[in-house]
């Protein structure tokens, strides 16, 4: 008798198993690229998304915008960010943005604050975490830390000398010095974190709408057996309102320098434009023989001044800003048009 | 008979899996029309978002806006600084570089591909000035988009009304 | 026989199951009209900057009187400010020139109106300072979705005031 049977059977099976096997692949792969592909896409719609805020934050002044991002986390440089480690990083184009080096959580606070230097030279980005902490410590009676405490959001966690400090949970912590130096013991509850999630800023100087001395410092790193700050990172200038804030939620010095310096850039052009305007206005005055030739002939010296200003002479800003505020009054006293 | 049956029954398995694959296909061919229909609207709504914000930006540039010791003044741009960083159609009176149109590649970034002039309509009508323009070697099509906008002029302090013009290459 | 009935059953369920979808596809992706968004946002950006623009806008002829007073001073019948010529006469035709400039030659559709009732979406011809509205009526000119910008202007009636109103439609 013959056994075709059996082997007919097992021949049925056999095509069974590769047509099913072939079946699974070729749904698996359909899957495994749709997920990947709509995982771009959406890390794109995000990118998309947060860039328009950025944009609009941009264009608006003084404008503080929470916003829920669908994103486990967002990493900052100096020229762009990057989406729950996405692959490309986002180029943030022309905006000047201060940010930590990292941001975790679906919550953002964005805020545009405009750098006057005493013209408006371009808004200042920050952005930052509800989840991250700030400690502020001063002197009560020191204007500087009085002014420090009214132009930092509501929405944002500032602790205000605190008597004691506790872990509270929170994945970054930034300490702010208002006229003090660092203290060791700051640091202490804290020593499990890595060095870049815990950093200090310390701001030496009178009062924020003048040049600052900013010293930035960073925990020391894990496992060392003294807890505390570690040797000071960078030294560096602030100068009016904007760039003390940049400051402040910038702990990556170099992501400070750097920002600043675009800022730089822009004061360099902005100031060049206003010159040309005080020439013609200039030329224009003295056609008609009015007093208000004065103070726009005055102005260029200080607008010359201005535009060659870089990080090293951040500081002398103070002064030329002063000059130029003093003949705007002028101008502004005889009724001429003003020089900005 | 029963190799002939077991013969028929293989091919009508194979038959069913040809059938099968051939629907498959028919419903990825489907889904990819849909998906590139969808990121066409994506891109196109994202255009004309990308537009609409290039004008937000020209209007609020501080090299063009109309300022009084930092108090800005919306929707109006500086006819001095206007000068200051354009080019003036004809010919310019004032010699030297134009700030934005001079160094429109440090401005890509903020303008990409795109044209932007300023035309005063009243009182006068003759005067235009191209702030920025850097056109694509290829471009399928251009977005037009206008925002009417008050022309101020230090030297006589008077208002004019004008029209910024913003073509965006795509 | 009973088992191949079965399976042709079983195919026709499936091509019923696919002829479901496919016509869910079509109705929900396929014909699902587009989000206007930027639409919207154009359109009532153009009416707002329209009107700030030209009631700040400065008119040589009139003593360099801005457009905001002028129109005061159309309603209140003063012809001083552009005298010899008459002040409502010579707003309309600057007016209709700036229009002529900016909307007509980009093909905006809009209806622009002065009234002194905020409710009026028509001007009564004998209470209409300016009649610029023409002919028509909104309902005429815009028969799809519309944007409109309204400015109160105080005149020295106590209590009244007049109202532009600039519809931008589709």
């Amino acid at each position: 008798m013959k056994k075709r049977g059996e082997i007919e059977v097992q021949f049925n099976w056999i095509l069974v198993l590769v047509a099913g096997a072939v079946l699974f692949l070729f749904f698996f792969g359909i899957i495994n690229w749709a997920k990947q592909s709509n995982e771009e896409s959406s890390s794109t719609t995000i990118s998309t998304y947060f860039d328009s805020i950025l944009t609009a934050s941009a264009v608006k002044e003084e404008t503080l915008n929470q916003v829920t991002i669908p994103a486990k986390q967002i990493t900052f440089t100096c020229n762009g960010y990057r989406v729950n480690n996405a692959a490309s990083l986002q180029n943030i184009r022309n905006k000047i943005i201060f940010a930590p080096t990292r941001i975790e959580g679906a919550e953002l606070i964005t805020w545009s604050a405009s750098w006057n230097v005493p013209f408006r030279v371009t808004n200042f980005l920050m952005v930052t975490s509800p989840n991250i902490r700030y400690i502020l410590r001063g002197s009560s009676g020191d204007l500087l830390f009085e002014e420090i405490q009214d132009i930092f959001p509501a929405e944002l966690q500032l602790d205000v000398n605190p008597p004691t400090i506790e872990d509270e949970n929170n994945y970054k912590v930034r300490f702010l010095y208002a006229n003090q130096g660092v203290d060791d013991a700051d640091v202490a509850p804290f020593k499990k974190y890595s060095a870049e999630d815990i950093t200090a800023l310390t701001i030496t100087g009178a009062t924020i709408d003048e040049s600052l001395a900013l010293t930035f410092h960073a925990k020391k790193p894990v496992g060392d057996p003294i807890s505390g700050w570690a040797s000071p990172v960078e030294s560096s200038t602030s100068f009016a309102r904007g760039s003390l804030l940049g400051a402040l939620f910038t702990e990556d010095p170099e992501h400070y320098v750097c920002a600043m310096n675009k800022g730089l850039s822009r004061l360099n052009n902005i100031a060049q434009l206003y010159k040309q305007r005080s020439e013609e206005l200039k030329a224009y005055y003295f056609s008609l023989s009015s007093f208000c030739e004065s103070p726009h002939f005055n102005a260029l010296t200080t607008l010359d001044a201005i535009a060659a200003t870089d990080m090293n002479t951040l500081a002398g800003l103070s002064g030329h800003s002063f000059d130029l505020i003093s003949e705007n009054q002028n101008a502004r006293s005889g009724s001429c048009a003003l020089i900005y | 008979m029963a190799s002939k049956k077991a013969q028929i029954q293989m091919m009508e398995t194979i038959a069913i899996l040809f059938i099968f694959f051939i629907i498959v296909t028919i419903a990825i061919i489907f889904y990819f029309n849909i998906a590139k229909a969808n990121t066409a609207e994506k891109i196109d709504t994202f255009q004309e978002l990308s537009k609409i914000q290039i004008a937000q930006l020209a209007s609020t540039l501080p090299e063009l806006q109309c300022a009084q010791e930092n108090i800005i003044r919306a929707n109006c741009v500086d006819l001095l600084k206007l000068k200051a960083s354009s080019k003036q159609i004809p010919q310019p009176i004032l010699p030297g570089p134009r700030l934005i149109f001079s160094n429109s590649n440090d401005y890509f970034d903020l303008f990409s591909f795109s044209n932007i002039t300023v035309k005063q309509i009243y009182p006068s009508g003759a005067q235009e000035w191209t702030i920025y323009n850097k056109q694509p070697l290829e471009y399928q099509s251009k977005r037009l988009t206008f925002l009417p906008l008050s022309l101020y002029d230090p030297k006589l302090e008077t208002y004019s009304f004008a029209l910024m013009v913003v073509e965006v290459y795509t | 026989m009973k088992k191949s009935q079965m399976e042709i059953m079983g195919i026709a369920i499936i091509v019923v199951l696919l002829s479901l979808a496919f016509l869910f596809a079509v109705k929900f992706v396929i014909l699902k009209e587009p989000t206007e968004q930027s639409k919207d946002y154009q359109q009532s950006e153009l009416a707002g900057n329209f009107i700030n623009a030209l009631l700040d806008t400065n008119d040589p002829q009139c003593s360099d009187i801005k457009y905001s007073t002028l129109f005061q001073a159309c309603y209140e019948n003063d012809n001083g400010p552009c005298s010899p010529l008459n002040t409502c006469d010579h707003i309309e035709s600057r007016i209709e020139q700036i229009l002529a400039d900016t909307f007509n030659q980009w093909n905006v559709n809009y209806f622009f109106m002065v009234t002194t009732n905020i409710d009026d979406l028509n001007p009564i011809p004998n209470l209409d300072p300016i009649p610029l509205s023409g002919p028509n009526t909104l309902e005429e000119v815009c028969k799809g979705n519309r944007k409109v910008k309204i400015q109160p202007l105080p005149t020295n009636t106590p209590g009244q005031s007049i109202y532009l109103k600039l519809f931008i439609c589709d």
